[in-house]
């Protein structure tokens, strides 16, 4: 497991450049002899213990938990961005080279630490519970899934032989049904900024918008029939080139399928909340289940392409790297660039106007809009920020896997990557990629290594056997968590000073918090107060 | 009144089921005014305020600022249009810091967009020094200062009574709504937020309506003052008028006691 040390940012730790490189070459040096079938066979019984599941195991999150290290302890900066960097872009691809499955988790790892951050957005600087998150995921997943297989190809041959009454007519009418409509709706919202909304103007919008989905639906049809005659061509899906497109495209329309289901729900707040996007994110994967036409039912679309780049191609070829790895390589590749994007996303965001709106509609809503704060459209940016990282996510996820199925977005991922928000630290960016990495890391390769490593132990009862209790441990492991560190494993700085602050009283693990949280809240003036002007401020710098 | 009205309210009237909260009120501010509304606990005091900056929907009734009218606007909307508030029990963001709680005042006049603050435009970077700016002006001005990188829940009773007034005034308001300011403060602290409401009027021009309980306050500082009861205007006007007047001291002591002198503590 990654260790973690409790953060306490006031107290001046001294410089572990020397032990953080060191560590580095170590676990490094093990990750690569543990993943190298040729050196394993000279080491005789070292070999065979690293191979024992739980040991490889404990060898990749040692190895991951170097990350960590260089983002925790005071070093010099080439010594963490050498770590860093050295860890992911070469240690990393270069075990995976041996044995592939290092890589699968890793964009495993990094789908899910994306998932987090999208979902922290929502949950942690919102504070809006969302229950149906994945829904986004799939959203993105199924929108490559179609459009890069075969599916691609069925639906054209459907539409090609039940035309009904399309032609080039019914899609002039449905763009023009469209354009008319959003451009009504879009007036209709300019005159409801200036003056208040009358019920002539509300019922014009609705039906606007009734308007703009018939339009929609008229223009995706006509363009289905009218192009039903390349079924032939594209019985694999789109050319891989349209991956980057795509890549685009998935952004937008989860952010489009979050508005959707932003506006009506977002009125609503906490346990109301919770329900309805609970409710909405199964009705997304229900649809995945019954529109048999576009996403095969339940038996899932297969196989779904991946974008080639030739040079890319090219380069791992001259690194040595198999040709059936190449595509793992580059989503690997791919997910850690969209990681890295997305976090400085949103970090920007949470030191911006609209990161500080959300956290004020987190602490009180009507203090937050009584200040200026829209509500709805605050809420609604949130919501589709979270889901179009979700959206991209998906379509690297479906790419990866080659296939996508509805029970890949059932109910119990949305409740996982919330307990990886929760477990990492609500609010705090690095928080949460670590919770993503934990309970993936727990859940993909620690658990099961467990399981498989005590499956022959005659000793152990076969109803005892960890490989069969996966998830009760895997449950002990969050309880545990939750009562040593409610706050999550690195919390952020808000809610450290919230949530030790509030329990100063009976919560004795409030280890590492600053000297100026007691006191406050309902105190009176004192003339001890400015003593307290001595302390650090709690606040910490931006 | 000479000067022309800043805030002129016409029959306003709220009721909650059975229960008339706020009864055909008729209000007028005047420009650059220090005007209190009294009455006891349960007058509708706080739902008139409600009604005014958009947190409930009046049944009837106007409610215009500067010639706009605001029914029907949502809070952020009346707040965008100039009407700023405080609360009677505290609401600062609790998880932000002094400075961060006075940059969220200033949400609906900055322009930077979620494609500048993703991008770092040149927008977004002015936009963030002019908040900042106006965060360090506004701690100046209540005297905040020190506090301006604490947690807002640590701050002294008193200070973040005041970081509220901050807040509000942060959005550039035309006219501040302080609910209950005095509220759980010392003499001493009392003393201070008068001449502090005193000088939002005179140093930043800003018009001031306030609901008070503590009678000391109130009489000194008003420049007129309006007495709700049972959702009901029952009186009007400077502050010795109202306080000799008998339907005033009947809604504070009962019938019996209006009879005899204000010599009480009227609560």
């Amino acid at each position: 497991m990654t260790a973690v040390h409790p953060v306490s940012p006031r107290r001046v730790t001294p410089d572990r450049t020397g032990l953080l490189l060191l560590i580095f070459l170590l676990t490094s040096a093990l990750l690569l002899l543990s993943h190298n079938r040729e050196w394993l066979g000279t080491l005789g019984g070292v070999g065979a213990l690293l191979r024992n599941p739980i040991v490889e195991a404990v060898v990749v999150s040692l190895f991951l938990a170097n990350i960590l290290f260089a983002y925790l302890w005071r070093a010099a900066p080439w010594a963490k961005a050498l770590v860093g960097l050295g860890s992911l872009l070469l240690v990393l691809p270069w075990a995976g080279q041996e044995d592939t499955s290092l890589l699968d988790l890793s964009i495993q790892i990094m789908i899910f630490a994306a998932l987090a951050l999208g979902l922290n957005i929502v949950v942690g600087l919102a504070g809006l519970l969302d229950l149906g998150y994945v829904a986004f995921f799939a959203v993105g997943a199924y929108l490559w899934g179609i459009f890069a297989s075969p599916r691609l190809a069925e639906i054209l041959r459907y539409y090609g032989e039940n035309p009904g009454a399309t032609n080039a007519g019914t899609l002039a009418l449905g763009l023009f049904l469209t354009a008319v409509t959003a451009a009504s709706m879009v007036a209709i919202n300019r005159h409801h900024q200036r003056v208040p909304p009358t019920r002539a103007s509300s019922w014009g919008f609705g039906l606007a918008s009734f308007g703009l989905v018939a339009g929609l639906i008229l223009s995706a049809r006509a363009l289905l029939v009218l192009n039903a005659f390349r079924a032939e061509g594209l019985a694999n899906g789109i050319d891989p080139n349209f991956f980057w497109l795509f890549l685009a495209l998935s952004v937008l329309a989860a952010a489009i399928v979050g508005v959707l289901i932003g506006l009506p729900v977002l009125r609503l707040k906490g346990d109301y909340l919770a329900i309805i996007t609970l409710g909405l994110g199964e009705v997304i994967r229900v649809l995945a289940n019954n529109l048999d036409l576009y996403s095969a039912g339940s038996q899932g679309i297969t196989p779904i392409g991946s974008a080639s780049v030739g040079w890319f191609d090219a380069l791992a070829a001259r690194l040595g790297f198999a040709e059936d790895q190449y595509g793992l390589l580059f989503l690997y590749v791919l997910s850690l660039l969209m990681v890295g994007i997305i976090l400085v996303v949103n970090v920007r965001l949470d030191r911006s106007r609209i990161g500080r709106a959300w956290i004020a509609i987190r602490d009180d809503e009507v203090a937050a809009q009584a200040m200026g704060v829209p509500l709805v459209r605050t809420k609604l940016i949130a919501f589709a920020t979270g889901a179009s990282f979700a959206g991209v996510m998906g379509m690297i996820f479906a790419a990866k896997q080659t296939f996508v199925s509805p029970e890949s977005f059932n109910l119990f991922q949305s409740i996982g990557v919330l307990s990886m928000v929760i477990l990492g630290g609500m609010g705090s960016f690095p928080g949460v990629i670590l919770g993503a990495a934990v309970v993936t890391l727990l859940n993909l390769r620690i658990l099961p290594g467990l399981g498989e490593a005590t499956a022959n132990l005659s000793w152990i009862p076969q109803q005892a056997n960890p490989g069969q209790l996966q998830r009760l441990i895997f449950g002990v492991i969050l309880v545990a968590m939750m009562l040593l560190r409610p706050e999550g494993l690195l919390p952020s700085r808000r809610r450290t000073l919230e949530l030790h602050h509030e329990g100063d009283q009976e919560d004795d693990s409030a280890k590492g918090t600053g000297p100026s949280l007691t006191g406050g809240g309902g105190d009176v003036y004192s003339p001890g107060l400015e003593t307290r002007q001595e302390d650090e401020p709690a606040g910490g710098t931006r | 009144m000479t000067t022309p009205l800043i805030l002129d309210v016409q029959g306003l009237t709220k009721t909650f089921g059975g229960l008339t909260a706020v009864n055909d009120v008729t209000f007028g501010v005047p420009q650059g005014g220090i005007i209190s509304v009294i009455g006891p606990n349960g007058a509708g005091k706080t739902t008139f305020f409600n009604l005014i900056t958009g947190i409930y929907a009046p049944d009837r009734g106007t409610i215009r600022l500067a010639g706009r009218n605001l029914v029907g606007l949502r809070p952020d909307q009346v707040a965008a249009a100039g009407i700023a508030r405080t609360f009677q029990n505290i609401r600062l963001f609790s998880s932000m810091t002094a400075e961060e709680n006075i940059m969220v005042g200033r949400h609906s006049r900055l322009k930077s967009t979620f494609l500048d603050a993703v991008l770092h435009t040149r927008g977004f970077h002015d936009s963030e020094r002019e908040a900042r700016e106006t965060a360090r002006i506004m701690l100046d001005f209540v005297g905040l200062s020190k506090w301006r990188r604490e947690l807002a829940t640590n701050l002294p009773y008193g200070d973040q009574r005041k970081l509220e007034i901050a807040r509000a005034l942060a959005t550039t308001p035309k006219l501040i709504l302080l609910d209950e300011p005095a509220a759980g403060m010392n003499p001493r602290e009392t003393e201070d937020l008068k001449a502090l409401i005193r000088s939002i009027r005179d140093d930043l021009g800003v018009t001031v309506v306030l609901i008070e309980h503590d009678m000391r306050l109130v009489m000194t500082l008003s420049e007129s003052i309006t007495v709700l009861d049972y959702g009901t205007k029952i009186s009007e006007g400077l502050p010795h008028q109202v306080r000799n007047d008998p339907a005033v001291m009947e809604a504070y002591l009962g019938r019996g006691a209006a009879a005899g002198d204000y010599g009480k503590e009227a609560r």
